[in-house]
């Protein structure tokens, strides 16, 4: 039994990543239909910075942390104005394809220059072990989990309560009737890029000093994941791309906790191919129905 | 009208001066008085990390030779060039590249692939090209022998058989470790780790109370370490490479499972320790190819300081093999004394007793290395001790 | 009318008997090598298929990052078969099972995604070809993550381009058709379909099918090819690979895949020499073709001889192909 809790607070930890991730491609992707590739990349990206900002400058982790998620956030704007603002009435294709490239970019960029081989995260924080009867969790897996849900409060503060926030809301309903309110539509999408980087980033920094060791490709699966994360929970919703992690992360140590794990990812597919039959929109999405 | 024909002219002359310039092409002929030595590395994608150690052990090698005074063959002096050219992790890629730098780039020899798959699909075209492919690193049985049980005759390899490596792990675990049960991790994303879970299982004398898989990449093993947590084990066996193994190791010691873990060479690198953190890295073996604990032979240890000295890092062991690989054509050019593809090939299947970095070598029927295994111990993230396994 | 028809066709037809003829004098004389040849294959795989995803997109409006899936199935059958069974006669039987099971698999898919709208075929198909990989690596028939090697070889180019030939001729006939038509002009608009009493789903789905067995049959030529399968040869990144031609080339421009096929095919050659940085040049290459032609290198237009050599102005639309995508 106590196992079977154990592996859920497993789960319950390694979603929280994947919701971080999520979070990003489900704003990017509720703001202008995108599916973001390179989303992962900057996942990577942010962790590489973290790396720079405490091995090289010896900086304090959490000082670090929040640096390397306003430099990403930067990049994301980068991003968006050189590869996707320039498509911005073209093909949502072509997008994509502008996506995929600046996701190999990253990739082959980041091996180009520092190789391709694994990196050491510096142990900014001493891990130390807490044991709560035959449960064990440790202080890292903790400040993963409470930075998680702390970004996410934020998020939910900036895009319910803010003037950007409501901006935000209004370009991802209805792009046309947003700009005839007068919303700068072009600002808007840039801030979405800078939030969902930041996060992206956060969640990188977190897994280098969680795992210890960064590379290149770090952001290629949990890239695909995370997207898998927020299509389940509903794509578009914040609160469905916090879900489909979580869900994600359990449903994984789950599978791996009952002997599977030769078909680890091949059930996630299959859940979600489920849901999706039975509820196209994911768990927390509304069926829309078609207007005429 | 006027403009299909004036099409068909234009084909005609096009074809007339393509088949002209080739000819004139062909007839020119070079006598060379360079060696050329094709890389086919995946220096990009999943595989970049092990390509680019192979492939600067590779180029170290020509390097030196070079420096040496180059390759002296019946009194003429010619010098060693790699021609590397990148497969990016995939196989098909594999096969192209192997076919370009034989056709077009006219090697004399093949070091690479690196991947037991990528040479897979890369033995048809250094078959139908007959030049000898020297794999540095792919391990599974089956690649150097044809469907008939007969040898491949253009394919060798310098690493160990996954077969042979699982069979001595187990005989390790069992007669040095002392483990009565054992834990299994393995690498299910390739055959390596694959391939010598079967032997070791096959071999291993005691009970294997869990086998797990985990795919390359992966970097959360909680979930896998928590199922075993309240087994009872003497022992864990990581079979894949340094990358997943720190991983694992550094999670496991978190956990508080301090039982000694045994892997093959893939978790021969510096970055083992890096990854796990040195205070985890201890109670830890692997297979090596060579130590500068235990120096198989006595080319290893110049190896090292000068390897050291030219990019300021420790050598892996997919670099050693890279290495050995290039110095194995060599000795095979020299012992034939002919650059020819096909002495090459010939000298390679007779390569005996050869004193590599990775240790005394003679090639079997098969065209496999005959080597010693030596399983290092590390304390603290240094390699401490050494047993060769017989 | 139908002697224009006519000659139209024979030019066609002549030209690629030229093509065909070159590269044959181009292999008899030793000109291209081995390399040449292996070049000349390995393109025309990847445009059979190409050519099957630019129908699913084309004619269904929806992207699929699923092709490997597929091309894996075809391989796998083809390996099993032709090991099993080592004569041209099982080659040719294998690449038909690998068809009809990648077909029945995409039906499967296919019918309940093709409905919704957005982006979820696009999962679905990640997700099933994701599966397949998974259980490919699982089997042991498939022999696990090691795959299959020694897969005797019937593949050669002749095989390949006459193959490539009849794919294009088919597929550009269906989408020319008068039902590939109103597919087309009506695939963004339900109710539009609706109205006309034209069950897009049901074309959809055809579309869709079509597409996996031509993946199917792409699959099983390169694993005769190679001579080799392993599952991290249909990973995502190969349905990346696929889709890239596609889009590079224009959606619904059979012509453009021809063409991007090639110039990737011939870009590989000489990226090959670049080691790590050969895929940061594939990556900006990437974005700026995407950037400077958003819909493609030859857009939604068809590269037409009837244009270039019989047209004095005039406009022959029937050969502009109207499948515009906004």
């Amino acid at each position: 039994m106590s196992n079977i809790i154990q592996q859920l607070i497993n789960g319950i930890i390694l979603g929280s990543v994947y919701a971080l991730l999520a979070l990003g491609y489900t704003m990017v992707y509720g703001i202008i239909k995108l599916i973001n590739f390179a989303h992962g990349d900057v996942y990577m990206l942010g962790a590489y910075f973290g790396y720079f900002f405490i091995q090289v400058l010896h900086l304090n982790f959490f000082i670090a942390l929040v640096l390397s998620m306003a430099v990403s956030a930067l990049l994301g704007m980068l991003i968006e104005f050189v590869a996707y603002r320039p498509l911005r009435h073209s093909p949502r294709i072509a997008v994509l394809i502008s996506a995929l490239g600046v996701s190999f970019l990253l990739e082959n960029g980041m091996s180009y220059f520092y190789g391709s081989d694994k990196k050491a995260f510096p142990q900014a924080i001493r891990t130390i072990q807490y044991h709560i009867g035959s449960l064990q969790i440790s202080n890292i897996q903790l400040l993963i989990i409470s930075t998680a849900i702390t970004l996410m409060i934020l998020l939910t503060i900036i895009v319910q309560k803010t003037k950007m926030g409501r901006a935000m809301r209004a370009v991802s309903a209805d792009q046309e009737a947003a700009i005839l309110m007068g919303i700068d539509v072009n600002r808007t999408i840039s801030f979405t890029f800078a939030i969902g980087s930041a996060l992206a980033a956060a969640g990188g920094v977190l897994i280098g000093l969680y795992y210890n060791n960064i590379d290149p490709l770090m952001g290629m699966t949990p890239g695909i994941k995370a997207f898998v994360a927020a299509v389940l929970g509903g794509i578009g919703l914040i609160p469905g791309a916090a879900l489909g992690g979580w869900l994600i992360g359990i449903l994984e140590t789950m599978t791996q906790a009952i002997g599977l794990s030769d078909y680890k990812d091949a059930v996630v597919y299959a859940i979600l191919i489920i849901i999706l039959l039975f509820k196209p929109t994911g768990i927390l999405g509304k069926n829309k129905r078609e207007k005429v | 009208m006027k403009k299909i024909i004036a099409i068909i002219v234009a084909f005609v002359v096009v074809v007339g001066g393509g088949i002209g310039i080739g000819i004139a092409k062909k007839s020119a002929d070079k006598s060379s008085t360079t060696i050329k030595i094709g890389g086919v590395f995946d220096t990009s994608g999943a595989a970049g990390a092990y390509g680019q150690a192979e492939q600067k052990g590779a180029d170290f090698a020509v390097k030196r030779i070079n420096a040496a005074g180059g390759v002296k063959v019946n009194g003429k002096t010619y010098k060693m060039q790699m021609v590397n050219k990148d497969s990016k992790s995939d196989n098909t890629e594999s096969a192209s590249v192997t076919t370009n730098l034989i056709s077009n780039n006219k090697v004399n020899a093949i070091v690479g692939p690196v991947t037991t798959s990528a040479v897979q699909a890369a033995v048809p075209a250094a078959t139908k090209g007959k030049t000898p492919m020297m794999s540095p690193t792919a391990g599974a049985d089956n690649i150097t022998v044809q469907k008939d049980g007969k040898v491949q005759p253009y394919v060798f390899r310098a690493q160990f058989k996954n077969s042979y490596l699982g069979t001595k792990m187990a005989q390790f675990t069992t007669d040095t470790v002392k483990a009565k049960d054992v834990v299994i991790f393995q690498d299910n994303s390739s055959d390596y780790g694959t391939g010598i879970t079967n032997a070791f299982k096959k071999a291993y004398k005691g009970n294997i109370v869990e086998t797990d898989s985990y795919q390359a990449g992966d970097k959360d093993f909680q979930a896998m370490l928590t199922k075993i947590k309240n087994k009872k084990f003497d022992a864990i066996v990581i079979n894949g490479y340094y990358t997943e193994a720190g991983a694992i190791l550094k999670q496991a010691r978190d956990m508080g499972i301090n039982v000694p873990v045994i892997g093959p060479d893939g978790l021969g690198d510096p970055k083992l320790a890096e990854i796990a953190g040195n205070q985890n890295t201890s109670n830890v073996y692997y297979a090596a190819h060579f130590s500068t604990q235990a120096p198989a032979t006595d080319a290893a240890t110049p190896f090292v300081t000068e390897y050291k000295k030219a990019y300021n890092q420790e050598p892996s062991q997919f670099t050693a093999l890279a290495y050995d690989a290039v110095y194995m054509i060599k000795q095979a050019i020299e012992d034939e004394k002919s650059t020819d593809k096909m002495k090459i090939t010939e000298g390679l299947a007779k390569i005996k007793n050869f004193n590599g970095v990775t240790g005394k070598m003679t090639m079997d029927d098969f065209h496999n290395p005959k080597k010693s295994i030596v399983m290092v111990g590390v304390t603290n993230g240094k390699d401490t001790t050494a047993t060769v396994v017989k | 009318m139908d002697r224009k028809h006519l000659k139209y066709t024979l030019t066609w037809a002549l030209l690629i008997t030229m093509l065909f003829v070159l590269i044959e004098l181009l292999t008899v004389f030793d000109i291209i090598g081995q390399y040449g040849i292996t070049t000349i294959v390995l393109i025309g795989i990847n445009l059979i298929a190409a050519v099957g995803l630019n129908l699913v997109i084309g004619m269904s409006g929806q992207f699929s990052l699923g092709h490997a899936g597929f091309m894996a199935i075809g391989a796998y059958a083809t390996a099993l078969m032709t090991t099993a069974l080592p004569s041209i006669y099982g080659f040719i039987l294998s690449l038909l099972v690998g068809g009809l099971i990648s077909g029945l698999v995409a039906l499967a898919v296919g019918i309940p995604t093709l409905r919704l709208r957005g982006d979820y075929l696009a999962i679905a198909t990640l997700g099933v070809s994701e599966i397949i990989r998974i259980i490919i690596i699982n089997m042991k028939i498939t022999r696990g993550p090691a795959g299959i090697f020694g897969i005797p070889a019937f593949v050669n180019w002749q095989m390949v381009f006459v193959l490539s030939v009849i794919v294009i001729i088919i597929v550009v006939n269906f989408v020319r058709s008068t039902s590939g038509q109103a597919i087309i002009a009506v695939r963004d608009n339900d109710i539009a379909a609706e109205s006309l009493g034209i069950n897009t789903t049901k074309y959809k789905v055809m579309a869709f099918v079509a597409g996996a067995i031509l993946a199917a049959i792409a699959g099983g030529l390169r694993a005769s090819f190679i001579q080799s399968v392993s599952p991290q040869d249909y990973t995502f990144m190969q349905s990346i690979t696929i889709l890239i031609i596609v889009v590079l080339g224009g959606i619904g421009s059979i012509s453009g895949t021809v063409v991007t096929a090639i110039i990737l095919g011939v870009l590989d050659v000489i990226l090959q020499n670049f080691g790590t940085l050969r895929m940061v040049i594939y990556a900006l290459v990437l974005i700026i073709v995407m950037i400077f032609r958003p819909k493609g290198l030859l857009g939604t237009t068809e590269f037409s001889l009837q244009k270039l050599l019989f047209d004095s102005g005039g406009s022959h639309d029937h050969n502009d192909s109207k499948n515009a995508r906004s």
